[in-house]
Order: C-alpha cells, then structure tokens, then sequence
C-alpha cells in the first residue's frame, strides 16, 4: 500500500513537472496593419449582423489586436484577445465568440506569421484585466529601462556627460567604448571629496580600465579629511548580476605627491576590492485621472513616474596605510587589518523612465558598514532641468578611524562629511 | 551503392551549407550579442516561437545557453536585421529577414539592431567564409583565461561554472575559480608561492590571492629546489577584451586570515613574496593561409610583463625590509623588479569530430630569462594529461627561483547538459 502511495506521489510529481515544462503562455501585440484589419473588419461585420455591435462598440477597424495563446496538452488554443486603440486602452474581444466568427481567422493569429510586437506589461497589462496573459520573467521594454539605469550609473546613457563635480564620460558611438575621469572611490565609501584621488581612464560597457592620480578636489563644502590619494592603477567590471573592482596605489612611487594635504599624517588606500552581486527591479508609477481642459472627459496621468531600481549588495576590503613623509622616505607607522578593511556595502540606483531623451529624477544611495570602524554613507539626487542640463547634490560621511603613529600614540582620523552640489551638462 | 552514398553526402552537405549565403562585408555589419539579458531575450523569442510552431524544431533547433547569437545588418537598411544567426563555432542556424520578424518581436529587433547601445564583440568570420580555424580560436582563447567546459579539474586551476548549481538565467556566463602559481610571468604551480580564488567569466576574473593549501610538489625542481617564493594575501584582477589580456596582482604580509605555513611567525630569515605583478599581451591569430585549420590552430600573444619580489624577515614577530641575500648579495632596495617583453605561443592540434583537440602546447619566453614550455595530451574529450618544463637562462639564480623545474598534471573536464 505504502509503495502504491508511493509510486503514485511520484508519478503526480513527474506529471506536474512535465505539464508544467511543455505547457506555454504567449502573448503578443499584432502590428502587421493587415492582418488586424483582415481580422477586424469581418469580425466587425460579424457583431453588426448577429445584434453584438452595440455591446463591442469601442472596437475599432483601425485597432491592434492583442493575442494571448497557451499550448494545452500540445495542442495551441486561443486564450485572449482584445483590440487596442491609438491611446492603447484595449478592448477585450470574447474569446469564444472569436473562435465562433470564425475558427480559421484564429489560426491565421496564433500562427504568428506576420510582424508582431512585445506587450509593454507596464503601460498596458493593467488595464488587461480579465485576459490571461503570461508571467513574463523577462520583458524586452524591461530589460530596456533596466540597461538604461545601468548606463547612467556606470557610465553614461548619452554621448557625454560632463559634471562639475569632476565626473565625466565621453561615449564614443562608433567604438562602444568612452573616456571617463571620475574622483574618488565610491564602493568603498569615499566618494567626490572623500578623496584626493581622481580614476582616469577608458571605459566600455562592461569593463573600465583606468590610472589613478593624486588630486585636489575642485570644491566641496563640510568638515572633512579626505583619504590621500597616491598614483596606482584599477580595473572595475560590471555586468546586470556581478561587479567587481580592483585598485592598487602606492605612495612611494616616484611620481609628483605634492598635493599631500598633511604629510605627517598620511592615510591612503593601499588596494581596494569589491565584489558585489546586483538586481533590477521595476517601480510601477502612479497612475490618476485628471480631467482634460480643453477636450470632454478625463485622462489617465502619471502622480508618480515608473522608475527603476537597481541593487547592488556587496563586499569591499580596503588596506589602508597611515604613516608620513620624512627626509628618507614615506616611513609606515600602522595599517588596516584585514577585519578593520572590510565593509558590506549596499547601494541603490534609482532612475525615473526615459521621457525623450531625459530621466527626470536619478537618486544614488549607499551604505558601507565596517566590522570595525570605516563605517559611511552617501547620495546623490540630480534633476533634469532641460534635455541637456542635469542639476545634482551629492553628499557623503565616513566614521573616524583610530591608528598608531610612530610612538605608539593613538591618531584618530576623522574623513568627516562633505556636500556637493553641481551641475551636468548632457548631450 | 558507393554512387549513392556519394551523392546522399554531398546533398547532405549541399544542404547544410546552402544556408550560409556569401556576405559581403561592404554591405553587411555583423556583429555578436554579449549582452546577458538581451541573449536572454532572444532564447526566449526562439521558445516562444517553437511553442507556436513546435514542428520547425528541425528548421530551429532549441538555443543552447553556450549559443553565439550573430547579428547581420544591411548597410542599405540599417534600421532593420538581415539575419539572425544563433550556434555554437561549427554549427549556426540562420534566421533569414522575413522570419526574424515572426520570431522576434518589434522593439527587440530595433533594440538589437542599436549596437551601439549595448555590449557586443565583432563577429567578423561571417564575411571569411564558414572555418575551422574559428573553433580552435575559440578553444585556445578559453582555455587560456576560462574555460570549455562547466567543469575544468586539474591540480593546478579549478574552473566551475555558476550553471553547475544553479539554472538561474545567465549562470553559464560566470564560474568560480582556484588556480596555482601564474605562467604568464614564469612562475607555474607552487614557485609562485599563491594561490588564487576568484569569481571569473570569458571577458574578466577578480579575487583573493592566498597563501597556497598544497604544499605537495606536482613535479620536480631540478635545480634550486629550496628556491619557491613564500605566500601573502592580496588580490587580482584581470580582464581580456579584443584580443587584449591583461592581469595585475598585489599582495601583502600580516594578515591575519593566514600566512603561508612555511613562514615561522616568530623569527623568519629569508622571506620572498610577490607583492605586485602585472602583464598584458595581445593576441595575433596566425591566419589559415599560414597554418591549415586541418592541422591545427596558432595563436602568438606578443606583450609585457612585471614582477616585483618583496624581500622580507620576520624578527619577534615583526616584518622587516632585508636588504641582503642568503649567499651576501646586497640589494638595492628590498624589493626585487622584473620586467620586460614576453611572447607566448598557444597551438593545437586540429580539434576532432569528438569537439576537443588532441594536443594543447604553449611555449613563453620573459625576455631571454624565462622559458616555459607546457603541453597537454588529451585522451579524451574528458580526461587529459600535462607536462610543464620551466627554465631560468641565467648563471645567476636569483634567492627565489629555480634553475630547471618539470611539472605534471592530470585535466579533468566535465560538460552537464544544458
């Protein structure tokens, strides 16, 4: 009996699984205007002369179908379908009616021999309600706006985007890959004026290489010790599930470091790695209805725009070194270990949809908290003001952290907090 | 009967060729999609269309994750795709124009057709004609810095695939990785002194250098056997992107996560790590007219390499910059730099009907100082044995390398299906 329950649980579990693997949902817009109106219009003519006219007067010759299909136990049936209109409300269109009009129509549709669009879910599953319509993970209209958050906050979603506070890309189309320079180093937490280096370098859509320079950071205002900077190299690499970033510096190389800002307590990153994973996700608008001054009725509206919002959880390991310069050389009085270098860091990236050729709204915030010390945050909010002109307020701080000098004295350095504000120009 | 079968393979032959159309670069812009998620987007196009049409599983074959997918536009039509191509190095499917707008929706195909909005490669070899000088290209360059299986197994490098675990979109794109010592600069298995483990994929790899768990010796160090670097704990990064490949690593004593077991804490005379390193080299394919792809596939990787060898003591448990060597030699400074021109040459036999080449060589010379020769039998498709000859042209061996050194190991590789 045990054995027949069993083997019976088994075969229920196999069957499910294999029902769920070949059965399929697929759905999609038709856009081949005569293939909609090789459907419409006799299905028009259809509904006037069985008395349905009235009841489906909002379908309209002109309308584009959409086209919900489910392979049942391997056989493709028609589980949708409803006409859109120019301002893509859609229409449902009863399915079994559909196939009553006339079945051989139905099949024209679900063969799909014809040009077709993805269904954006955003703009229009909503006001499908009713149609049975697939669970897409994956949506090209998504996918979109997902890359596009990516671009902006790696590198740039224009051909060049130029900030005051000294982040700049320059994207060459013809090569896919761009120049960048950028102060700072913002996965472990010193980000703008934080730090007194400045990354330049070149960079594509998956990997930046760059040099590292000492640098005297334009202007910024708050209480604040940044992290010196000292000449080294770093490559970065991101991708929609992974990112990473290397970077050695080292201030003994025999390069220009007059611009240490004290060179009896100097603190510079030795190396820096990060390693985070990230998502996207999509975050739906708010829709109101307003009323529409000079034409009759009212209007659907975005209150809040849909956005998207990226994710990235991580970890960074920073080797700091505290020491100063003296006649004969740097000389080393204490570093980081390996417990006070490491943080988690979480950071979003939030970007409003693309109107034209703006975001509205791009938020960035960031936490890193030490294991010991080297705990901060960070954010920046910029705002198109124009197609071309992007206003932005960033802001950062970072917790003391306490060294040795060279007499066993404890040193406390404070990176303090700074505030930005700036203007980009986008083109 | 010999007739028939001649004529049955040359119309099996003439069938499968038929398809790939000469295309003239002046015309076409072809190029290969890199982008995880928009590949995704098309294996989801492609399902969604045999789910409509489930009989031109013949005509379209399921795409494979591993799957190149090519994009062919027309100079004439630049908003439009010519054709889709989906396959790996041997085999592609070509989805001509009228049916790439059945299978693919609207704003996909204008998405794919923006390549400058998205991350892609040169997909050249459309133009050249069908070789398989391809394959072998393919196979050497992951061999190098990746991998042609989901599993690669040896005592030296361990490279697994994410898709081993998990199904999640995009797992066969990443992959975990340990490996032992660095050829590129001349230091193979244990005379490197590190291990690195790392996350890694065909276009970079970042991680954690460490001072190495297997203190046992894969071979033989003929002269100088006292001579192995000790370890440390750094990083590295690297990255190979356009025939560019490129690598840096930096290391340091005093961590606490573990120093290399064969430093004394307390007192420690003679230490020698790696504290920084770096190299990049370009790759030059030598070209089909040289080598017949019948016979195997070449390719060189002229570059530059650096390599700097901390010299370290340990006294009461603190760490000293040493200026003197065992044998008095005196140093200038405590650290020790090497660098200069390098060129590597990666070869293998004609890869066979079973998907995998006989016999794998690599032969580098840094400068006139270091030579390194490696090869690898294959037995099969799964299994393969290696050896590695690494030599010092020099009369003066430095306090932490070998004069002459052979290594062997054995390669395992495990595919899982996809």
């Amino acid at each position: 009996m045990k054995f027949i329950k069993t083997v019976s649980i088994l075969i229920l579990f196999t069957n499910s699984i294999t029902n769920a693997q070949t059965d399929a949902l697929v759905a999609w817009e038709v856009i081949d205007e005569n293939i909609n109106q090789d459907f419409l219009g006799p299905y028009l003519d259809w509904l006037d002369i069985n008395d349905k006219l009235e009841e489906n007067n909002t379908i309209q010759g002109t309308d584009h179908l959409i086209v919900s299909a489910e392979v049942v136990k391997g056989e493709l049936v028609l589980v949708g379908l409803a006409a859109m209109d120019i301002n893509e409300i859609p229409n449902p269109i009863d399915v079994k009616e559909a196939n009553e009009f006339d079945s051989s129509l139905v099949k024209m549709l679900l063969e799909r021999k014809y040009a077709w669009d993805d269904i954006d879910m955003v703009s229009v599953a909503g006001s499908l309600k009713g149609i049975k319509l697939p669970q897409a993970i994956i949506n090209v209209f998504q996918e979109r706006n997902f890359k596009e958050v990516r671009d902006i906050f790696w590198w740039t979603y224009r051909q060049f985007d130029l900030s005051s506070d000294l982040r700049w890309h320059v994207r060459q189309k013809s090569t896919n890959s761009g120049f960048f320079v950028a102060n700072g180093n913002e996965e472990a937490g010193y980000p703008n004026s934080l730090s007194r280096s400045v990354n330049i370098g070149i960079s594509s859509e998956i990997l930046k290489q760059y040099i590292i320079i000492p640098w005297e950071p334009i202007y910024s205002f708050g209480e604040h010790k940044p992290i010196e900077g000292a000449w080294g190299v770093g490559v970065s690499f991101d991708s929609p599930q992974f990112g990473a970033n290397v970077s050695y510096q080292d201030i003994e190389l025999d390069l220009p470091k007059s611009i240490i800002s004290d060179s009896s307590n100097v603190i510079y990153p030795h190396w820096t790695q990060s390693l985070y994973y990230s998502s996207t996700f999509r975050i739906p608008g708010k829709r109101k209805l307003v009323s529409l001054i000079n034409e009759p009725g009212v209007a659907e509206k975005f209150v809040r725009s849909p956005g998207s919002l990226r994710v990235k959880v991580g970890l960074t390991y920073q080797k700091l070194i505290y020491g100063s310069f003296q006649t004969d050389g740097f000389i080393v009085y204490d570093e980081s270990s390996f417990v006070e270098g490491v943080n988690i860091f979480g950071r979003m990236e939030y970007i409003t949809d693309r109107v034209g050729k703006t975001h509205k709204w791009k938020i960035a915030g960031q936490i890193n908290v030490g294991l010991v010390g080297q705990t901060g945050v960070s954010t920046t909010v910029s705002y198109n003001m124009y197609d071309w002109l992007v206003f932005k307020l960033s802001g950062a701080y970072k917790a003391p952290m306490t060294f040795q000098d060279a007499d066993g004295n404890d040193y406390t350095w404070k990176p303090g907090f700074n505030i930005i504000p700036g203007l980009s120009i986008s083109l | 009967m010999k007739k028939i079968i001649t004529i049955l393979i040359f119309t099996i032959f003439n069938g499968i060729f038929a398809q790939f159309e000469k295309l003239d670069p002046i015309k076409y812009e072809a190029w290969s999609v890199e982008y995880i998620q928009y590949r995704l987007l098309v294996e989801k196009s492609i399902k969604d269309y045999l789910d409509l049409h489930p009989n031109d599983i013949s005509n379209l074959p399921l795409f494979k994750r591993t799957d190149r997918i090519i994009i062919i536009r027309s100079n004439l039509n630049s908003d439009e795709i010519y054709q889709i191509w989906y396959g790996n190095d041997i085999n592609y499917t070509v989805i001509d124009y009228e049916r790439v707008k059945w299978i693919f929706g609207r704003t996909l195909r204008k998405t794919l057709v923006e390549k400058d909005k998205y991350f892609y490669s040169d997909a050249q070899f459309v133009f050249e004609g069908f070789k398989e000088n391809h394959r072998g290209i393919s196979y050497i360059n992951n061999a190098y810095k990746w991998s042609n299986s989901d599993v690669f197994l040896s005592y030296g490098k361990i490279v697994t695939k994410l898709s081993t675990f998990s199904n999640a979109p995009g797992s066969s794109d990443f992959g975990l990785t340990y490996s032992l010592g660095n050829d590129d600069i001349g230091l193979p298995y244990r005379t490197m002194g590190n291990m690195k483990i790392g996350i890694l994929n065909k276009y970079f790899a970042i991680g954690l250098r460490l001072p190495q768990l297997l203190t046992s010796l894969n071979g033989k160090i003929v002269e100088g056997d006292d001579n192995i670097l000790n370890g440390s704990v750094g990083g590295y990064g690297a990255f190979h992107h356009s025939g560019i490949n490129t690598e840096f690593g930096f290391s340091s004593l005093n961590e606490p996560i573990g120093n290399d077991p064969t430093i004394a804490v307390g007192d420690s005379s003679y230490i020698n790590f790696i504290n920084v390193y770096g190299n990049i080299n370009y790759s030059i394919i030598i070209p089909p007219k040289v080598i017949n792809p019948k016979y195997g596939t070449v390719i060189l990787r002229p570059g530059f390499f650096y390599y700097s060898v901390a010299h370290r003591d340990i006294v009461g448990g603190v760490v000293n910059d040493r200026l003197t060597s065992p044998n008095g030699k005196i140093y200038d400074t405590p650290e020790s730099h090497l660098k200069g021109v390098s060129l590597r040459v990666d070869a293998i036999s004609r890869i066979n009907k079973y998907g995998f080449p006989r016999f794998e060589i690599t032969s580098q010379t840094l400068g006139i100082r270091n030579i390194l020769g490696k090869l690898v039998f294959n037995i099969t498709k799964s299994i393969g044995i290696s050896g590695t000859v690494n030599y010092t042209n020099s009369n003066e061996i430095e306090e932490w390398e070998s004069k002459n050194s052979v290594y062997f190991d054995i390669n395992m590789k495990f595919d899982f299906a996809d």
